[in-house]
């Protein structure tokens, strides 16, 4: 092991192919930051005048240039910002923090032509979507709630099975696919009220990117995208208070700089805190008075994030982020509530001008309690999973032409599928699963070199490795006929720590930019992914109840390699917009499926319910967008196919899976009328979601009805397309420098389109001997919503 | 059935909440297949015995099922290699009168032999050893333990048997007739609903024992149930049923087909439908609400 690191390592270096002994060069270095607040700027561009070569901004917003020393024009743009020009005489290693202004603070009837020079054509990533939260907050949302998993709905290659369906599909995976990163720690459930929202609050979010594709070395663990979703720091200037009061629920914020009276501290700390809880609860109690079932039921959802951080000195700066949510929901006698917990502490240090590295220690947790009953008869079920991570990263910035990235990362895993307690009549039983334990490494190296002007590559290597531990048992399964239940031959007890199984997994990646003029390019990037957690869902929509299970000695990891080639223009006088294509082919290993009426849950021989097969998934996506000017937006069109192919199932043919959509395009765009009134709409079609439907039925010992698909055909109906247009308002009452007040008034579903979410069979409820077949809707009609926001 | 208890609650929110509905479509579902559908639970009581075996019929097709008369259908003893052979009565339906009490004994193994021209159908069952009541009450409640109102509630005082991974099937009859919707499938792994870690030799826990029906009964309505101890496979068959009968709303799962335990031996192609078992089976008496 310790060799193939040191080999690996020692590859990186050779390839890597240093043409300029980096001594003769000196580095330029710093943060770039926004004016106003002094959070940093993620992705800035920077270009240096008279030389090809442009840099970028980390995560973090840290810079570096080797640059020969001299005399030099340095611009940095950011979108949305006013660009700054650097010149310096450059002798030695120096440092400078670069403040950009926001554009639209100095809007005061003055045109400004700042315009952010686009990169996309230049960067050599791929696949790949940035959203900034002023972006996000443009596009129309349902009940007026900016969402950003809804707004990631609105690029191309994404999907999802229906409105009110938790999570989104990317590429024709599936919805535990996506490693969702809250400051770096994993998001397990993305939703509140199942999929209505999500979980993160708009106020304390900075930006968000979705890579689905050419994924970065320092990336893995899930096959299909990494969301990465980047919290406010807080402002360091000055207090600010956001917030909001819509239908569903009411958000504040609160952020501002810590002991900033202390000339010691000055511009050192800041914090943010930010809170949102749903009153649908209190606002409907009126409403359901008159229903016997639900007029004490219970519906609730909030969510609280917090945020502080501290520059040490010029070389450290640390940050400890939490999450905590929750959604409760229930009936009298019955109460089910569950959230996902995360907390992140973070240490920023510079090793020196050129070597950047961030040290992360992370803990999240997704649970869930459902309890029935009262009294001395109640049964109650918890089920969780916690990981807790250690995560160091470094940037080593070697030459101009030369960035290193490496690191390594160490998780190790608790999952508890069900514990459960029923007490009948004061006496206890306890009955449930057993809690399952996993470690899982990997360490990567990944260089990005710029061979010439018009040809940057960026290659890395990820390994990763999973043990799948002890205590525990393992079940050794026989399976004499495909599509059934497996017989269990035999359960291996293991010991505490004792490896029950390991896998590992080396997971290549390449990219490469190949620039036909200063406005296009072309792209080529290559990547294998491996996953080692699963979730074990077969509903349509996942619900909060579905249990995530690591690999076993039965459940291989699930393992993706991808393909993509890309086609990246812009256009325009100011490169206002970017023009992109893409097609890519992803064939994924050891996807999970099920027997046929497997049963999901408490189920301590599960592994012998599920199956295991191959998917693929391909397509062409196109995308077109304008970044500035009074009229913004995207139009996004995806043609793509997601097929699996599991032996006994669809008669072992490849078969269209459940969130397979041909045709999927959204529009989506913002107008600003005028100083007061900006108008926004978007507009959503794509072709339904194939379904299991059965063709025939019969009856058994007086159950009536039961359906049956005589084909034997997986997914044999497709359902109707989906199309929806929504649209908003935004006045702006008031906005100063200190002062902001805005309402937004919104229709989703305009046209009140019933979107079929699914279609199930059943037995008429008025006449139990007749069968139906029923579209089903989750909105059904037209939701218009009012909500004011203020900031001061 | 604490998730089906779950989902609906939740499923009735959600169509407050958010308008969602549900509307009765017509839709192509490709050309239907005929199927056999051989529906075969047999009991150890001296009572009749039935068969029926029917033709299944295209899902949205509301008409009656039509029954299908095979050249001879039966039920064969593996210890005494007697073959029980069951009378067509018309309509899909055969049946059997045991000649004695123990025509069918706890722990043989039967054979279900039917033959249709050249094809021969086949399944084989163990029959269990049925289980023991102790008293069938009821009390007039406010309201139900899972909902319902006020009115007379039944209670079902009947023990698992003791040792571990037995099964139980609860039909109940609500004025002599069998209550057969969706809702109404109770099935048992020891005395708890689900499989595992279950008390053994222990009363039917709650949801079982005071489930039986959701709504409560009024003056002069009857109440009987009968308790049959199955096979696993048949636990499994019935759960499954249960499953798809059930699945409804935004938390659906794909409908799945429910694997027959009938094979045609000349034909292994031949799918068939419905399932063959032995039960043991023991009944309460009828309650009379007065």
């Amino acid at each position: 092991m310790k060799k193939l690191i040191l080999n690996t390592f020692l590859l990186f270096f050779a390839l890597s192919g240093f043409a300029e002994t980096p001594d003769s060069k000196v580095t330029l270095s710093g943060y770039v930051r926004d004016s106003a607040n002094g959070e940093v700027l993620t992705g800035a561009n920077i270009s240096v005048e008279g030389l090809k070569s442009t840099a970028a901004s980390n995560q973090y917003g840290f810079y570096s240039l080797s640059l020969a020393p001299g005399q030099y024009k340095i611009s940095f743009s950011y979108y949305g910002y006013r660009t700054a020009t650097l010149e310096i005489n450059i002798a030695q290693n120096e440092t400078r923090n670069i403040d950009l202004s926001k554009v639209e603070e100095e809007f005061k009837g003055v045109k400004i032509s700042a315009k952010k020079k686009d990169n996309q054509v230049d960067k050599v990533e791929m696949s790949a979507n940035n959203l900034n939260i002023n972006q996000i907050k443009k596009v129309p949302a349902l009940l007026g709630e900016v969402d950003i998993v809804k707004s990631v709905q609105l690029l191309p290659g994404v999907s999802t099975v229906g409105e009110g369906a938790s999570g989104f599909n990317v590429r024709g995976g599936g919805i535990d696919q996506n490693l969702i990163l809250l400051d770096e720690a994993p998001v397990f459930n993305s939703s509140h009220l199942f999929g209505f929202f999500s979980v993160f609050n708009p106020d304390a979010v900075k930006d968000v990117k979705l890579i689905k594709g050419g994924m970065p070395a320092q990336y893995g663990g899930r096959l299909s995208s990494t969301l990465d979703v980047r919290m406010k720091d807080g402002n360091t200037k000055k207090f600010e208070v956001n917030g909001g009061i819509g239908l569903i629920f009411s958000r504040f914020s609160l952020e501002g700089p810590i002991a900033r009276k202390n000339p010691k501290m000055k511009n050192k700390s800041s914090f943010i805190i930010a809170a949102r809880r749903s009153y649908i609860d209190v606002l409907a109690k009126p409403f359901l008075s008159n229903n016997a079932n639900l007029k004490d039921a219970i519906f609730y959802f909030y969510d609280l994030t917090a945020k502080v951080n501290y520059t040490v000195n010029a070389n450290n700066r640390i940050f400890l982020s939490a999450y905590v949510g929750r959604d409760a929901f229930g009936a009298p006698g019955a109460k089910f509530d569950w959230g996902n917990q995360t907390t992140t502490f973070r240490w920023n240090h510079l090793f020196s001008k050129k070597i950047f590295s961030n040290f992360t220690a992370y803990y999240s947790k997704y649970d869930y309690q459902l309890g029935f009953g009262s009294g001395d008869n109640t049964f109650s079920w918890k089920s969780n999973i916690v990981n807790i991570s250690v995560k160091p990263d470094f940037t080593y910035y070697i030459t101009p032409k030369n960035t290193l990235q490496f690191g390594a990362v160490s998780t190790y895993y608790i999952f508890s599928p069900g514990d459960a307690v029923s007490k009948d009549q004061g006496s206890e039983i306890e009955f449930g699963l057993p809690a399952k334990y996993a470690m899982e490494n990997a360490i990567y190296a990944e260089n990005e070199q710029k061979v010439n002007s018009n040809l940057t590559l960026r290659y890395g290597l990820r390994f990763s490795s999973f043990n799948y531990i002890g205590k525990g048992s393992a079940l050794i399964l026989d399976r004499n006929e495909a599509a059934r239940r497996a017989d269990v031959r035999e359960e291996r007890i293991y010991k505490s720590r004792e490896v029950i199984q390991s896998y590992n997994v080396p997971e290549p990646r390449f990219s490469a930019n190949l620039k036909m003029s200063k406005e296009t390019s072309v792209k080529l990037s290559y990547n294998r992914m491996s996953q080692y957690l699963h979730l074990i869902s077969n509903t349509a929509a996942s619900v909060p109840l579905d249990v995530w299970t690591p690999s076993t000695n039965n459940i291989k990891p699930q393992i993706a390699d991808q393909i993509a080639v890309g086609y990246f223009r812009n256009l325009g006088k100011n490169q206002s917009y970017e023009l992109s294509g893409e097609v890519f082919y992803k064939a994924m290993q050891n996807q999970i499926d099920y027997i046929d009426g497997a049963n999901l849950l408490l189920n301590p021989q599960l592994e012998a319910e599920l199956l295991s097969g191959q998917g693929r998934a391909y397509g062409l996506e196109l995308f077109a967008k304008k970044n500035n000017g009074r009229f913004t937006g995207w139009i996004s069109y995806t043609l793509s196919r997601s097929e699996r192919k599991v032996d006994g199932i669809s008669q072992n043919e490849w078969y269209n899976n459940r969130f397979d959509r041909r045709h999927n395009m959204n529009i989506t765009g913002s107008y600003e009328i005028s100083r007061k009134w900006t108008a926004s709409g978007s507009f959503v079609l794509a072709s339904g979601t194939p379904t299991n439907l059965p063709n025939t039925k019969y009856s058994f010992q007086g159950y009536q009805g039961i359906p049956q698909n005589a084909s034997d055909l997986r997914n044999n109906v497709t359902i109707k397309p989906f199309h929806r247009l929504d649209l908003s308002a935004t006045y702006i009452r008031k906005k100063t420098a200190k002062r902001e007040s805005s309402w937004v008034f919104g229709i989703y579903n305009v046209y009140g389109r019933k979107n079929p979410f699914s279609y199930y069979t059943r037995n008429d409820p008025a006449n139990n001997l007749q069968t139906q077949l029923i579209r089903y809707s989750v909105i059904g009609s037209i939701v218009p919503s009012v909500s004011w926001n203020f900031k001061f | 059935m604490t998730k089906t208890l779950f989902y609906s609650t939740l499923f009735t929110v959600f169509i407050a909440l958010f308008s969602a509905c549900e509307d009765p479509i017509e839709l192509d579902l490709g050309a239907p297949v005929e199927q056999i559908v051989i529906d075969a639970v047999i009991d150890q009581t001296s009572d009749t015995q039935f068969i029926r075996i029917t033709r299944s019929l295209p899902y949205l097709d509301n008409g009656s099922y039509k029954g299908y008369e095979m050249d001879s259908v039966g039920i064969l003893d593996t210890s005494a290699m007697v073959f029980h052979k069951f009378t067509y009565k018309g309509d899909g339906v055969y049946f059997f009168v045991p000649p004695a009490p123990a025509t069918f004994s706890d722990g043989s193994t039967y054979q279900l032999i039917a033959r249709d021209g050249s094809d021969t159908y086949f399944s084989q069952s163990k029959l269990n050893s049925p289980t023991t009541v102790d008293s069938f009450t009821y009390a007039y409640k406010e309201d139900g333990s899972f909902g319902g109102g006020k009115g007379n509630y039944v209670t079902l005082w009947a023990k698992d048997k003791p040792g571990k991974g037995d099964f139980y099937w609860f039909k109940l009859y609500r004025n002599d007739s069998l209550q057969a919707t969706a809702g109404d499938i109770l099935i048992a792994s020891d005395n708890s609903i689900t499989i595992g870690g279950n008390g053994d030799g222990e009363l039917f826990i709650i949801p079982i024992r005071e489930n039986l029906t959701s709504r409560p009964y009024t003056s002069g309505e009857t109440a009987r149930v009968e308790i049959l101890t199955i096979n696993p496979e048949l636990y499994y068959y019935l759960n499954l049923i249960s499953t798809q009968l059930n699945n409804q709303g935004l938390f659906a799962v794909p409908p799945s087909n429910i694997p027959s335990n009938i094979v045609c031996v000349n034909d292994q192609n031949k799918k068939v439908l419905g399932f063959f078992s032995m039960a043991g089976k023991v009944s309460t008496q009828k309650l009379l609400f007065p």
